[in-house]
């Protein structure tokens, strides 16, 4: 199975990003469903406020 | 010094090292543990979900009250589907996603393993919580999986229960999105670009993308509709201002995408199924990838015609009705390429490709059908009948259920090793298949003919096929003991397997060994692997 490896002092740097764009990624979307659940119960009050 | 060496080797990334006892299960963090787990659970709720289904088959044989009383039977019609969608295949999805995405792209796990055990592990509290409203004052919820208020504002203890266990699996199929998005985003391999991708995780990516948006939308109308129980308001309640019909919308809004949650993996599977047996690369892989997104796109401007007969302004009708028809397009692109790919072909129908034959065929018919009930006039007839359940049976069994039984039938090897019993696992599939239709086919004529759904008794004039449609619906159920007990079967042994079990497959999760090991991808496969994988 041929396989590549970074050499070290590549890879960490690159983990460090990586871990970054993961919490990026992960926050991003966590921000994304609350403003979905969030949007629609205001959207309604807004609503019935009228 | 020899010491630390001793330690290095003893804890070496790639060997299969793992925690042993319950430990692994319940503090896992493992990818393929938590799918296994994800699996198993689905499986659990297939039965427990069918079991309900073959309850209402046996109330349904003939007209009259039967065994059970009304009330119980609207339970169990409401609990089958809540079960069968939240309990049985989204979860199994997110195992077969859990399993299968960090070989396919090259990644060493999931991207965010903790989140994936605390998505899974909501899960059994959210249904143990569910199924226990069986046993409380008034029974389980009996106004339908939809919780229409203000029929759903009458139900008894259950009712804060049946909020509370919405809002766990909504969490947790969020959760497990989020966590798929992420490792798709990020932890692919060099050289692993987005258009090199397997279809599964595409349609997984585009899946999860559905569940972001949707699932939170869910979650604030169920929140509503607590808060219309429990604290005065009235968002949905017509006698202080509010408007039933408002929770409708919103419920259909996140319905409608929902359907496609329950399919779009299904068709990644078939999209890596028939070229595998076809021993043909996938045809028109981008436009594959481009259809399924349209779907995803359409699915959030269709959702009213699930509520045509509410009364809406005939230009909203025409826009419905009009948007849902355009689904056909991108859909019919994939029906004609997975043609396509098996034009010429030379085919060869192990299990896998039988099931992915059977949902190619039996989708279509559901898809036909939708292609009807979303004609505006046609549907004012067909509303609330029993062409609606054979619908969206034909698209949720041979579719659904079926991508699931294909995907595990083709993985199955490289999961445990060994060929499974492909004798058995025929059989199951013509069981399957011949009852599956003889189950929901007569439904269309019952439905044609003016039967309602969703009542435990009916006029005499619809007995005959309904008793053909229960008959099917025993023998169906029965024959999916066989799947569970091939699976158990394969996993204590059976004829070893190579890296590649399947002779025309492709992709990185063959280039690993069988069974694949404990921790998949320690280092990046190279380009040329990456490169001979996606050959599409």
């Amino acid at each position: 199975m041929p396989q590549q490896t970074l050499s070290a002092p590549t890879a960490a740097p690159a983990e460090a990003e990586r871990r970054r764009s993961v919490r990026r990624t992960a926050i991003v979307f966590t921000l994304i469903a609350a403003g979905f659940y969030f949007g629609f119960i205001v959207m309604m009050l807004v609503r019935g406020s009228k | 010094m020899a010491d630390e060496l001793a330690h290095a080797a003893a804890h070496d990334d790639d060997h299969d090292h793992k925690p042993h006892g319950w430990r692994r299960w319940v503090y896992a963090t493992n990818h393929k543990d938590i799918g296994t787990m994800y699996l198993i659970f689905a499986c659990t709720m297939f039965f427990i979900g069918g079991g309900a289904a073959m309850l209402i088959r046996l109330e349904l044989f003939q007209p009259g009250l039967q065994f059970f009383d009304p009330q119980f039977f609207n339970s169990l019609t409401t609990m089958h589907a809540l079960i069968m969608i939240f309990g049985a295949i989204m979860p199994a999805w997110t195992g077969l996603a859990n399993w299968m995405i960090p070989m396919q792209v090259g990644a060493p796990d999931m991207a965010l393993p903790r989140l994936n055990n605390f998505s899974f592990w909501i899960l059994p509290f959210a249904f143990t919580l569910l199924l226990s409203s069986f046993f409380v004052p008034g029974g389980a919820p009996a106004g339908g999986w939809t919780m229409y208020p203000p029929l759903v504002l009458q139900t008894g203890s259950s009712f804060p229960m049946l909020i509370f266990a919405v809002h766990l699996m909504g969490a947790s199929s969020i959760l497990g999105a989020i966590n798929v998005v992420v490792t798709i985003m990020n932890m692919r391999a060099p050289g692993m670009t987005l258009l090199r991708m397997p279809m599964f995780v595409w349609t997984w990516l585009i899946t999860a993308y559905l569940l972001i948006a949707v699932m939170p939308v869910l979650a604030g109308a169920v929140t509503m509709l607590l808060t219309d129980h429990f604290f005065g308001t009235t968002f949905f309640t017509a006698a202080g201002g509010g408007d039933p019909v408002m929770f409708q919308h919103i419920f259909w809004f996140f319905g409608h995408p929902e359907v496609y949650i329950l399919i779009l993996p299904a068709f990644g599977i078939v999209s890596e199924i028939i070229p595998t047996f076809s021993r043909k690369p996938l045809f028109g892989y981008e436009a594959m990838v481009y259809a399924v997104a349209s779907i995803a796109f359409l699915s959030f401007i269709v959702w009213a015609h699930h509520m045509f007969t509410v009364g809406m302004p005939l230009a909203a009708q025409l826009f419905f009705m009009l948007s849902t028809m355009l689904i056909a397009v991108p859909t019919g692109v994939k029906v004609f390429n997975w043609t396509a790919t098996m034009w010429k072909g030379s085919l060869s129908f192990e299990p896998p490709m039988l099931f992915a034959l059977a949902f190619l065929f039996l989708f279509s018919i559901g898809g036909f059908s939708g292609l009807m009930l979303a004609m505006v006039p046609a549907d004012y007839q067909y509303q609330d009948t029993y062409f609606v359940v054979a619908h969206f049976h034909y698209v949720l069994v041979p579719g659904s259920i079926f991508g699931i039984m294909a995907g595990v039938y083709y993985w199955l090897p490289k999961w445990t090793g060994n060929m499974y019993d492909l004798k058995l696992a025929t059989w199951h599939f013509w069981l399957s298949a011949i009852f599956v239709n003889v189950l929901f086919f007569p439904q269309h004529f019952l439905g044609l003919a003016g039967m309602p759904r969703r009542i435990p008794d009916y006029a005499v004039q619809f007995t005959d096929w309904n008793m053909v449609s229960s008959i099917g619906g025993f023998a169906f159920g029965l024959s999916q003991l066989l799947f569970p007990y091939i699976i158990w079967k394969c996993a204590r042994g059976g004829v070893r397997v190579g890296n590649k079990a399947w002779e025309g497959a492709h992709g990185l999760e063959w280039e690993l060994p069988s069974p694949a090991p404990y921790h998949s991808w320690t280092t990046a496969p190279s380009d040329a692997v990456i490169a001979r994988g996606a050959a599409h």
